[in-house]
């Protein structure tokens, strides 16, 4: 009779996460769980600040993906307010969460996902690393460090700094671009291209070597949501939300997202500080829905850029309707990398971009407002609640790695059934269960953006609740 | 990071989490050096952690001054030592790096890296508050004025000398 593990959370700092496999009287793999044991309350301690600090408190949020809580959190102020804000400062905003997503995915795949791609899910962790990636290929290690740099220098440019800026605000973004600092960002631009290129003409060679894992990191049925233009493009900064089905059939389309509730609804378990957000209509666990890279490529019906649309049409070549592996997050990544490139070049070439009105000034005109983005790991919304006096009284933020929790949970059993032998762990099999959450990229603070490995328990639990097996980094 | 980063001979990172307390020792060094010394002699980074990225301009430059808090030492005191680049361990690559695995991506990556010091300032607290505790705060003018010292005369071409080290030696092969 398999019974509960009681988890007490090793911190509530720097994203320790656990993860549980329970066996069978067979000894086979019979359930995982993947426990996210930190907490961070943002929404409570909110409560009382003035809507005007909104944005940049959120944007502490995190050290990864700052400009996505930055953006999400000012559009919520700008409903606040009830203002449209200036179609350049949307451009602005726009170009910078695109390089925030051109930045986070290079991190997420040359320094933490590629060791595995070159050096094999098997070889020694001592090398299996950014320092082994720098010995082995360092062509591949020094084009995700200049692509980091590139995404990381626009925001710079932008915001006056790379982590944190203070520059999107409600109504808009506090300060106009300069033609200078427009050139400088056009420059660098063709060189992060050829980059994104060479890297994802690499990945397609290599992907072919690992069938097994391209069909067991959670590769189910589910359904996939995200943004998407008036006419199904890409899309990150605005637009409707769509849904569609492992069919690639259209389930939702053109919803507002600031109606969100409507669709999604958040369930907890005890066993993870992570809410577990799902598509109302098919109730819990039923409604389980990925979001991120692979989920916005799996909805469009184009991207918008040249470049991004011809690799898009071969990824969706992969399987007939959405694709399902989650191996294929890495994939879309570098397609969503290339997007980001290209439409900063289109957006940057525009000569609205110089406008010097990019600020709605209005005082607090609604009790409540939603803003949504798409983060690079997917659909992040900020929920928030004003009194009278513009005061935060709620907040609900439901972040885009919560969004994927289901799938991550499911995603563990489905690997682990299939590379773990019921009896004991070898580093191999424990790196290739990690792997599949590595697909997510997810951001439990910055702790799982851990260079090589993350921290990390794999407990074999046989029937009777012995512990069979324990395999921990710390 | 930006390109020009190390168009000075000398790069000062002072890199730590100014929200909690003494750990904001080296940003704060840091930005004291950046309001005293000219560009032509060093460019000073700050940061909240030491990140691959600064591999690229360490690379460029001559030399590397690192500042960190260190909570093995006594409060307020500080320890100058030379950096190293040793082979990282599986804990080193697994979450942060520390100047010798920067200095080492350094190398592997470009080619070469700067010689290196690191400034370690005795913390007394990493509470959650902005302000350094008063034996850190006695502290850094110490730390500035003998960060300057060193810039000055790896400025002027002069073999840095240190305590215990042999004239002209180097702490990492240059390609």
């Amino acid at each position: 009779m398999p019974r509960d593990i009681v988890i007490d959370p090793v911190t509530r700092i720097e994203g320790h996460a656990k993860i549980t496999l329970r066996l069978g009287d067979d000894g086979n793999v019979t359930d995982a769980m993947f426990h996210v044991t930190q907490f961070r309350g943002f929404e409570k301690l909110c409560e009382g600040r003035p809507l005007t600090e909104m944005p940049s408190l959120m944007a502490r949020t995190c050290g990864i993906c700052p400009v996505s809580h930055l953006i999400a959190s000012a559009k919520a102020c700008d409903a606040l307010l009830a203002v449209a804000i200036p179609e350049t400062a949307a451009n602005l905003r726009r170009i910078m969460n695109l390089a925030q997503m051109v930045q986070s995915h290079a991190l997420s795949f040359f320094h933490l996902s590629s060791p595995d791609l070159l050096m094999g899910f098997d070889a020694d962790p001592a090398r299996r690393n950014l320092f082994g990636l720098a010995q082995e290929n360092p062509q591949l290690a020094r084009d995700g460090i200049r692509l980091r740099q590139i995404g990381q220098s626009i925001i710079e440019i932008l915001g006056g700094k790379k982590i944190h800026p203070a520059w999107a605000v409600p109504g808009g973004v506090n300060k106009p671009l300069e033609a200078q600092n427009r050139d400088k960002m056009l420059a660098m631009l063709p060189e992060g291209l050829e980059i994104a290129q060479r890297t994802l003409r690499w990945y397609k060679r290599v992907a072919a070597g690992f069938g097994a894992e391209a069909r067991t990191f959670a590769n189910f049925p589910t359904l996939f949501m995200g943004l998407i233009t008036e006419t199904g493009g890409l899309e990150h900064y605005d637009g409707l939300l769509r849904l569609v089905d492992a069919k690639g059939e259209i389930v939702v389309d053109q919803f507002p997202p600031e109606k969100y509730q409507e669709l999604i609804a958040e369930a907890v378990e005890p066993y993870s500080f992570m809410k577990f957000p799902y598509f109302q209509k098919l109730g819990y666990p039923r409604g389980i829905y990925r979001v991120g890279p692979l989920a916005r490529l799996n909805l469009v019906d184009h991207c918008g850029t040249p470049m991004a649309d011809q690799e898009w049409a071969e990824l969706r070549e992969i399987q007939r309707g959405a694709v399902l592996g989650s191996f294929h997050y890495h994939h879309a990544r570098l397609i969503e990398i290339i997007f980001g490139l290209e439409m900063m070049q289109r957006l940057l070439g525009d000569p609205t971009i110089l406008d010097t009105r990019v600020r709605a000034r209005a005082r607090p005109n609604r009790d409540e407002g939603v803003g949504v983005a798409e983060a690079p790991r997917g659909t992040l919304i900020h929920h928030y609640r004003i009194d009278d006096d513009g005061r935060m009284v709620w907040a609900n933020l439901i972040i885009a790695t919560g969004h994927n929790n289901l799938a991550m949970n499911r995603g563990i059993l489905q690997a682990a059934q299939h590379f773990v032998d019921g009896k004991k762990i070898s580093e191999g099999a424990l790196n290739r269960v990690e792997a599949v959450i590595r697909c997510y990229d997810p951001c439990l603070s910055c702790a799982t953006h851990a260079l090589g490995k993350m921290p990390l328990k794999i407990e074999l639990v046989a029937a009777d609740g012995e512990v069979i097996h324990a395999v921990q980094r710390d | 990071m930006p390109s020009n980063a190390t168009e000075s001979p000398v790069l000062i990172i002072g890199y730590g989490n100014a929200l909690r307390g003494d750990d904001g020792a080296g940003p704060e060094a840091a930005r004291r050096l950046k309001a005293s010394l000219p560009r032509r002699w060093a460019s000073v980074l700050t940061a909240h952690q030491l990140l691959p990225e600064m591999a690229e301009p360490l690379s460029r430059a001559q030399w590397a001054i690192f500042i960190d808090a260190d909570c093995r030492l006594q409060p307020g005191r500080i320890r100058r030592r030379r950096v190293r680049i040793v082979q990282p361990t599986v804990a080193d690559a697994a979450h942060q790096q520390g100047p010798e695995g920067i200095l080492r991506l350094a190398r592997d990556l470009y080619g070469r890296c700067p010689r290196a010091l690191l400034y370690g300032v005795g913390a007394a607290s990493f509470a959650y508050e902005q302000a350094l505790s008063p034996p850190v705060r006695a502290a850094l003018p110490r730390v500035v004025r003998d960060v300057m010292r060193v810039v000055r005369r790896a400025s002027a071409g002069l073999a840095w000398r240190l305590p215990g080290a042999r004239r002209g030696k180097r702490e990492c092969r240059h390609a």
